[in-house]
């Protein structure tokens, strides 16, 4: 992978990722103030787990460039960085695989009232890990570059 | 299988994926595992690994238990995975700072 689309599907990624966050709190707020399920909050949720997976995948499409490229320079100059990239992705696939979940909770069971709360928790879940996600990803992304 | 059921598996999908990572993580950290010199030599991907065995292993469990669990405890077991998500989430998001 060249340099330039490393670091286009690395902006990419981090857009979606911001994007699908914000996305998955409609799910999440309305779900916690509406008694009624609409059918924009099952819409809003699938949506925002279909781009926070696809950041995801992407995420995964240019870990190993970033393995070879930008791991090894980052872990000898800024270990605390490299550290916090880790972090990052253990945070990344809990968000995307409690949104999945969650979405296709909502999406399958929606009117049904103890797995609407399972839906919502799992979403609040997911963007909690989330959100913790693109502030470890903002902070790596000012350091981490490709070295080539 | 009713959609409550298929509720019920989901939940144990995402919430056992998320788990089972994490465990892998924490498991791998314990058991010693390659030094940072060493990373660009290792042909193996922990991090495949462990995205690829902790979805199996949650799809595997959510079937199991969408299927087993009596009809009339599905409603309760939904209740208890609403309750245990946002606990679980924190122990999570902590391990993941303890052990990067």
């Amino acid at each position: 992978m060249s340099a330039f689309l490393f670091g286009l599907l690395e902006r990419v990624h981090g857009h979606l990722a911001l994007l699908s966050l914000a996305l998955l709190l409609h799910p999440v707020i309305t779900l916690q103030t509406r008694r009624v399920l609409t059918a924009w909050t099952v819409r809003s949720a699938w949506i925002a787990a279909l781009m926070l997976s696809t950041s995801f995948a992407l995420g995964w499409w240019i870990y190993p460039t970033y393995r070879t490229h930008v791991k090894g320079g980052l872990l000898a100059d800024a270990p605390r960085v490299a550290a916090a990239f880790e972090t990052k992705e253990h945070l990344a696939f809990c968000a995307a695989s409690l949104a999945v979940a969650g979405a296709l909770t909502l999406l399958r069971a929606g009117s049904h009232d103890a797995s609407r709360r399972a839906a919502r928790a799992l979403l609040l879940a997911a963007w909690i890990c989330g959100a913790l996600t693109g502030v470890l990803g903002v902070f790596v992304a000012s350091v981490a570059q490709p070295g080539w | 299988m009713t959609r409550a059921r298929e509720a019920l598996g989901l939940c144990v999908f995402g919430l056992v994926s998320a788990v089972a990572y994490v465990l892998q993580r924490l498991a791998s950290h314990w058991l010693g595992e390659p030094g940072p010199e060493l990373v660009l030599l290792s042909a193996h991907v922990p991090f495949f690994w462990r995205v690829a065995l902790s979805l199996f292993q949650g799809l595997v469990l959510g079937v199991i238990v969408a299927v087993l669990v009596p009809e009339s405890h599905v409603d309760r077991w939904l209740v208890a995975a609403s309750r245990v998500a946002l606990p679980v989430t924190v122990a999570l998001v902590a391990a993941a700072f303890a052990v990067p």
